[in-house]
């Protein structure tokens, strides 16, 4: 494939590649600024699979991992096996999988694109913009290699699909293989997949039909491949998972939309309550009213990446300086003859479809399965954008179409570099549990002076609003041996919850203050400061903004 | 005359509908709670002025038939009626007029303006007392007009075409009507200031200067901090959150589903969801009619000011003044595509956007019986 593309071609991407190289590895252990909840649980749950080939319940090669009950894709936490292998169980580890492959997603993009929209204009902005995108760039730099793999999978099956058609018979088998991977790797593309392949089936019949033996291959491969899974998810754990973000939990829907049941008193209100009033008929047109939300400017442009503080302009999914470009983008597929139009209309509608049928509003991460659609829609504006501007006849015109975008580029770049440098670290460090990593390491260091150390798993500056999961955290940095885990009885009870010297339980300070010999960790909400004395006060951990988010306490004597 | 009885009929009967559907509502969400007058509305409507229901209703039918005959007149008599048969049936017109506000009224008076200045360039006489009598009631019925209206008449005048004396005269009646208000504006001044603070509320929202200052305080931190200064100011902020209002008014879940709610507590969507194909259809037609319809193409960015200059933006009751148009737009794409256009795949999807239509309205009907009034019950214990 490489041969076939020109010097400059070749130049332009390996130039994106440096690009987007140094973009996701820059400082990407420290920023983000701590390991979330789920990059530990990954990273731990690969270790355990390195170590033991089992999960931390004790399961052998699971094809679900439990971890904290939201039982995890097994793909992401598999392909950080080899990573934790080579450089340990540490922020590197964990994270390097996503930085790793979302770099070389570029130069995969770039073949993909052209290859779908046989234009290589198109193709080549296109990549560009996936190279500096923040939504991209965003998951890239921490571990969370499920979405990342699942679009790219998903991509890599479509483009299977496509070759397949062009009579290629081994494309059937790197299709099913590729899309039933993307189904394994991330929840979204479990409805995704199976839907596009309708879709794509209704819009190319005609052609399937000539090659109905290569299709039937490809169908007989993806569905015994996917069978172990779809039966994982209708009855097995995985189905706990669907039902507990499925819409039919949304607190809106039950408080707002559907409310308790009402008393229909006349005859004419029961016979219309029950054709028309029927909780069913309001989640039809509440699903419709959460999908439509994923086109408002709040999520494409302000601030759907909740990398700022809830109500300020942070960054969306594209920049501001897409906005002409999309828009151009969507004219000329309307308009033009582009090829696999359709495609890339279904592509976007059943890529959202999943997000919007879960309980969160307007969910980034579950819609990046359409990142490499809006991405080649965006690049598809961006060629028109500036062929439109070339053909302005007045000059001044021109001057000044460009002087104004130039603007907006650099406006919005230099906006997106603060927010990354910036504010991102300092307004939401503690939705990536900042300071737990300083806790456990403080009590690791300190373990055998303690005949135990409670740990409280609610923080949060604001308030006590925050639940974490201290005792992986305490698992990962002290690289805690998975076959004692697994095998050791832990203490258990009414929200406790304990093993080796450590507890993981509310603290509470009128009682706990009479504990000495007891390390406790805890947010200044459960470890109050004008109660404890200031000698009893071992370490005070601050967040990066400057605010107090723990504070390690052993009381030395009663009061 | 045939025709004009078929015309009437069809008024009759979709006048009929309207008010059964604004009679449903007044009757099970509005008047079981006589607290709403005092405690709710006005502080989700205009202070200033607040109608009474049935005078707005009335209203309503006016709007249709203002509808009606200016759409006539552009695009024919089909798109007129369906275009009317859309306000009428369109929850957020239904709530508009039931509850009272004063943007049933601000409807009527843009609609007589668009009127006028049809009938301007072909009998100069009612056209110029159409045209002035709804820049009266503009002028007097809201302060937000002030800033309209300007931008309305300058529009007019550059894509009309008037004879020189013709403008002289419409621009001295409009002196003239403009003095009692001027007289007012510069012995109140103080006053008129307060009510511009209290209706452009769009910056007052403290959050917005909280945010740059949070921002600045960020960068400080960092080796960017003078890049900083220069990009994350006030006057960059407060830019893209104009331009933020701006754009959620092009978002499809603003007029065809909840997601914005009507007087803060109904599920209703303002138009029904169906109609979202329709309209699609439509705005291309409307966009390339920018030569035809001279400055009618432009008169809805104007009405959005009002909804944009607001802390709620977007907000459904100032962005009522652009209802029309989008009936409008939805009643010409479907006729076009319905009755003008061949494609079998277009009318496939239309008569899918009916199904739905209908069945989406029987939804709202019962939603309006059943569930409504106890949103607006929940919406006002947690206002208490």
């Amino acid at each position: 494939m490489l041969n076939k593309i020109s010097k400059q071609t070749f130049i332009l991407l390996f130039t994106l590649v440096l690009l987007g190289g140094f973009l996701r590895y820059y400082k990407f252990t420290e920023n983000p600024v701590s390991l979330n909840i789920d990059e530990v649980s990954v990273g731990y749950n690969a270790y355990s699979i390195l170590k033991t080939g089992k999960d931390e319940y004790g399961e052998k090669f699971p094809l679900s991992f439990r971890s904290v009950g939201d039982y995890k894709p097994p793909v992401s936490i598999y392909l950080t096996v080899p990573s934790i292998a080579l450089f340990g169980l540490n922020e590197f580890g964990v994270r390097f999988p996503a930085v790793f492959l979302s770099t070389l997603s570029i130069i995969i993009y770039y073949f993909f694109f052209k290859y779908f929209i046989k234009d290589r204009k198109y193709a080549l902005l296109s990549t560009a913009l996936v190279t500096i995108s923040p939504w991209y760039l965003y998951y890239s730099r921490y571990a969370t290699t499920e979405f990342l793999f699942a679009t790219l999978f998903a991509s890599l099956g479509i483009l299977g699909l496509l070759k397949m058609l062009e009579g290629k018979r081994f494309w059937s088998f790197g299709a099913a293989f590729a899309l039933s991977i993307s189904m394994y790797t991330y929840h979204t593309e479990r409805l995704f997949v199976p839907l596009f392949i309708a879709a794509f089936t209704v819009l190319n019949w005609r052609e399937i039909l000539i090659k109905r033996r290569t299709f039937l291959m490809f169908i007989s491969l993806f569905v015994i491949l996917s069978a172990p899974l779809a039966y994982s998810t209708i009855l097995g754990p995985d189905r706990a998972r669907a039902e507990a973000t499925f819409i039919t939990k949304d607190v809106e829907l039950i408080r707002s939309v559907i409310l308790e049941p009402v008393d229909n008193n006349s005859g004419l209100l029961t016979v219309l309550g029950s054709l028309f009033g029927g909780d069913i008929v309001l989640l039809f047109f509440y699903w419709a009213r959460k999908f439509l939300a994923y086109f408002q400017p709040s999520f494409l442009f302000y601030n759907s990446l909740n990398m700022t503080t809830q109500g300020t302009y942070g960054l969306g999914i594209l920049y501001l300086f897409e906005l002409p470009w999309l828009i151009l983008g969507i004219i000329t597929l309307i308009r033009n003859k582009i090829p696999n139009r359709s495609l890339i209309l279904f592509w976007i509608i059943l890529g959202i479809l999943p997000a919007s049928l879960t309980i969160n509003e307007q969910h980034p991460s579950r819609t990046l399965v359409i990142f490499p659609m809006v991405a080649l829609l965006s690049g598809i504006g961006g060629v028109v954008f500036f062929q439109q501007i070339k053909r302005l006849s007045s000059a001044p015109l021109k001057m000044g179409v460009y002087a104004v975008f130039a603007i907006l580029l650099a406006w919005s770049l230099l906006h997106a570099l603060m927010v990354f440098t910036a504010y991102f670290p300092r307004q939401r460090g503690e939705s990536f549990m900042e300071g737990t990593k300083e806790a456990v390491e403080y009590a690791l260091e300190n373990r055998n002076q303690y005949d135990e150390i409670v740990f409280d798993p609610v923080r949060g500056v604001e308030g006590p609003y925050i639940v974490s999961i201290p005792h992986m955290y305490i698992l990962f940095y002290s690289q805690y041996d998975p076959a004692k885990y697994q095998n050791e009885i832990k203490r258990g009870g009414d929200e406790l919850y304990g093993f080796d010297k450590f507890t993981i339980r509310k603290i509470n300070w009128r009682i706990d203050r009479a504990k000495s010999g007891t390390l406790f960790i805890g947010s200044p909400w459960t470890l109050p400061l004008q109660d404890i004395k200031e000698e009893d006060i071992l370490k005070r951990i601050n967040l990066k903004n400057g605010k107090l988010a723990f504070l390690i306490v052993s009381p030395t004597s009663p009061d | 005359m045939k025709n004009y009885s078929i015309y009437f009929i069809t008024l009759f009967l979709l006048i009929i509908i309207a008010a059964l559907f604004r009679v449903v509502i007044l009757n099970s969400i509005f008047l079981d709670y006589p607290q709403l007058d005092t405690l709710t509305l006005p502080a989700l409507m205009e202070k200033e002025v607040r109608l009474s229901g049935a005078v707005t209703i009335f209203l309503g039918f006016g709007n249709a038939l203002l509808i009606w005959i200016v759409v006539r007149k552009i695009m024919g008599n089909r798109v007129a009626i369906l275009s009317s048969l859309l306000y009428l049936i369109s929850p957020w017109t239904a709530y508009l007029d039931s509850s009272g506000s004063v943007y049933s009224l601000l409807i009527f008076a843009t609609l007589l303006f668009c009127l006028g200045s049809l009938l301007v360039s072909t009998s100069f006489r009612l056209g110029l007392f159409l045209l002035c009598s709804s820049i009266f009631l503009l002028l007097f019925s809201s302060i937000f007009m002030w800033i309209v209206l300007p931008l309305l008449i300058f529009i007019f005048l550059s894509k009309t075409s008037l004879t020189p004396s013709q403008t002289k005269i419409f621009l001295l009646t409009f002196l003239i009507i403009l003095s009692p208000f001027m007289y007012f504006a510069i012995n109140n001044r103080e006053g008129v200031s307060n009510i511009v603070k209290t209706q452009v509320t769009i910056f007052s929202d403290v959050g917005l200067l909280n945010a740059v200052n949070e921002f600045q305080g960020n960068i400080n931190q960092t080796e960017l901090a003078s890049l900083g200064r220069f990009v994350e100011n006030r006057y960059f902020y407060l830019s893209k959150h104009t331009l933020f209002n701006f754009l959620k008014h092009f978002s499809p879940a603003t007029y065809f589903t909840p997601q914005v709610k009507l007087l803060e507590f109904s599920f209703s969507p303002p138009i029904l969801l169906g109609f979202m194909i329709p309209f699609f259809l439509g705005l291309p037609l409307w966009i390339n009619s920018w030569r035809k319809y001279k400055y009618m193409t432009l008169l809805p960015l104007i009405f959005l000011l009002p909804s944009i200059f607001s802390n709620k933006s977007p907000d459904m009751f100032r962005l009522s003044l652009v209802s029309p148009f989008i009936f409008i737009t939805i009643a010409n794409g479907f006729e076009k595509s319905f009755f003008i256009d061949k494609n079998k795949k277009v009318k496939l999807l239309l008569l899918f956007s009916l199904a739905l239509i209908l069945f989406q309205g029987a939804v709202v009907f019962t939603d309006i019986l059943i569930r409504e009034p106890v949103r607006l019950q929940k919406m006002m214990q947690d206002v208490k």
